[in-house]
């Protein structure tokens, strides 16, 4: 097998240097990636299913269109339309991605959905989570956004289900 | 003086990854949590992420740094915090073994491609300062970081201090060193919090090795974990990583978490051949074979021409004097050939080579275990990898 150029460099180096060179090591194997298959796949959670309706100081409105952007590697963009109650569904979004493996990978997914309206923009909801798996809080929430363009828009903070110490914070004009 | 809490500071370094650009349709908010909502403001209204006028920057992103400033409130009114990250493109300065040298601007040596990325993002970070720089001049300021971030925190602690005459604490998680001794020094002093944050199987704070060193000069740090052995996931920040800087530092005092100092740095190490066995892969093994090295260099009256090197051009160029320089010591009297051999078992054994004799100390000798020392690097850390 060939050793790449910065393998070779690091010869001069003297023995005590090897935490140093783990580093570089480490540098050429995610250059070298495809040499030992570390182009591994991992599933990756971007967002459950989405329910919800819209209204506006209670009556619906429909055929508008929502639109939700999931961002991690890259922005995954769909949207909907409301239909006569002025309800809207966005199926769960799984996608497979070697971003998990990269070195010292610290991508975040961020979730946002939103709409606009005689020229106004409305959150609907708008959260970061750092977990590829879906998430309890995030799940039931999604499931059942109301959300009424007349209310304004709120911090929600709910304890991590499954980390408790830590909070979800949503923005959202959503209430439940 | 008043520090941030562990909890908080830890998110400030979290929450710099979590920034994004805003989307197609303009949409960007900070779902900071409610502790941090509580004791600072990031407002969005200036720089890139809407482009309109007015009120305190949150955010840039120029080259390959990232900063966010907040403003103090309630506790912590008139206090600011700068939480800085790198990018992807910078990870390229900690994975690159040969490390170049300039003078930082406290006119000490430090990591050219660190400094270099500080320097990119100066500019910027003065003309967002400078205004908000009033009130009392005894609130401080707060820089925190982690990984490369953490290296660009330190930079700018040390810029801040000589800048703006205010208090300076540094909180870093995982960080690399910064500088040489003189660049230590000035932030050990010049700083008046430090807190280094590490986790004990995290590889990135063992780099890059001696003659960098770690500020406070004391080689105190807060070992967040009782993790041993060198692991890549030890390295994370976020909250679903195992042990994650996020749930180590879940702690709202300081006093709480576990100051550790490996004296290494301040008191001689000398290694005998016979205990060569001892030693292993692990970030303990990493600092005090350094400190046998330095030891050695001291006893055998080489240390500050050494030293005196350590500025000039690059770890490269520098380590291959040291090797030089270490084939010389062994020849000039049987007590150093001994102490060199001391080194260089526990560094065969370091790398796993248990079963190799130190027989002859030749420069080239050295180059030989040293290309053994490599590729045996290269399996452990292919496992560590594959692991994922």
């Amino acid at each position: 097998m060939p050793k790449s150029p910065l393998t070779f460099n690091l010869a001069h180096y003297t023995l005590f240097s090897v935490a140093l060179l783990l580093c570089t090591v480490l540098g050429s194997i995610e250059v070298n990636a495809g040499m030992f298959g570390f182009f591994k796949q991992y599933n990756v959670h971007l967002s459950p299913e989405v329910k919800g309706r819209i209204t506006i100081n209670g009556t619906s409105i429909p055929d508008i269109e929502i639109e939700r952007i999931l961002d991690y590697d890259q922005e995954y963009i769909e949207t909907t339309r409301t239909d006569q109650h002025g309800r809207f569904y966005f199926p769960a979004k799984n996608i497979k991605s070697s971003r998990p493996g990269k070195l010292l990978d610290e991508s975040r997914i961020r979730q946002v959905i939103g709409l606009s309206y005689q020229g106004q923009r409305y959150l609907l909801w708008y959260t970061t989570t750092s977990s590829l798996v879906a998430e309890q809080v995030l799940v039931e929430k999604l499931n059942n956004l109301s959300c009424d363009l007349a209310n304004p828009e709120k911090r929600h903070e709910f304890r991590i289900h499954e980390n408790p110490s830590f909070y979800h914070v949503i923005l959202s004009i959503c209430r439940w | 003086m008043t520090a941030i809490s562990p909890r908080i500071a830890a998110e400030l370094a979290d929450l710099v990854y979590q920034i994004k650009r805003p989307t197609k349709s303009g949409d960007f908010r900070i779902d900071s949590s409610p502790d941090v909502y509580r004791s600072f403001t990031f407002d969005l209204s200036e720089g890139p992420v809407s482009g309109s006028s007015g009120g305190f920057l949150g955010l840039f992103q120029k080259t390959t740094g990232f900063a966010m400033i907040g403003r103090g409130k309630g506790f912590y009114e008139g206090h600011i915090v700068v939480a800085i990250r790198g990018t992807h493109s910078s990870h390229d300065w900690l994975t690159n073994g040969n490390v170049g040298l300039s003078v930082g601007l406290s006119g000490s040596s430090v990591h050219s491609g660190f400094n270099d990325t500080f320097e990119s993002m100066r500019p910027v970070l003065d003309r967002v300062l400078t205004p908000h720089i009033r009130g009392s001049k005894f609130k401080p300021i707060h820089c925190v970081g982690h990984s490369l971030g953490g290296a660009l925190a330190s930079l700018t602690a040390d810029w801040i201090r000589i800048r703006f005459d205010r208090p300076v604490n540094l909180y870093t998680f995982g960080a690399p060193r910064v500088g040489l001794s003189g660049f230590a020094r000035k932030t050990s002093f010049g700083v008046d919090r430090i807190y280094r944050c590490t986790h004990g199987a995290d590889p990135v704070p063992k780099v890059p090795l001696w003659p960098f060193i770690h500020a406070p000069l004391d080689g105190s740090e807060y070992r967040l974990d009782n993790d041993r052995g060198i692991s890549i996931a030890a390295h994370s920040m976020n909250r679903n990583s195992t042990p994650g800087y996020r749930n180590t530092a879940n702690s709202d005092d300081g006093q709480t978490l576990q100051k550790m100092s490996q004296g290494f740095l301040n008191s001689p190490v000398r290694l005998s051949y016979q205990n060569r066995h001892q030693a292993s892969f692990s970030g303990y093994w990493a600092d005090k074979i350094s400190a046998a090295l330095i030891t050695l260099l001291k006893d055998a009256g080489y240390y500050s021409a050494i030293i005196a090197q350590a500025g000039i051009g690059t770890t490269l160029t520098f380590y291959d004097l040291v090797a030089r320089t270490l084939e010389d010591i062994a020849k000039a009297s049987t007590r150093f050939a001994e102490q060199t051999a001391g080194l260089l078992g526990h560094m065969l054994v370091f790398a796993g080579k248990v079963a190799v004799q130190v027989v002859n100390l030749t420069y080239q000798f050295i180059k030989w275990v040293f290309d053994q020392t490599t590729s045996e690097l290269y399996r452990s850390v292919k496992q560590a990898l594959d692991r994922n």
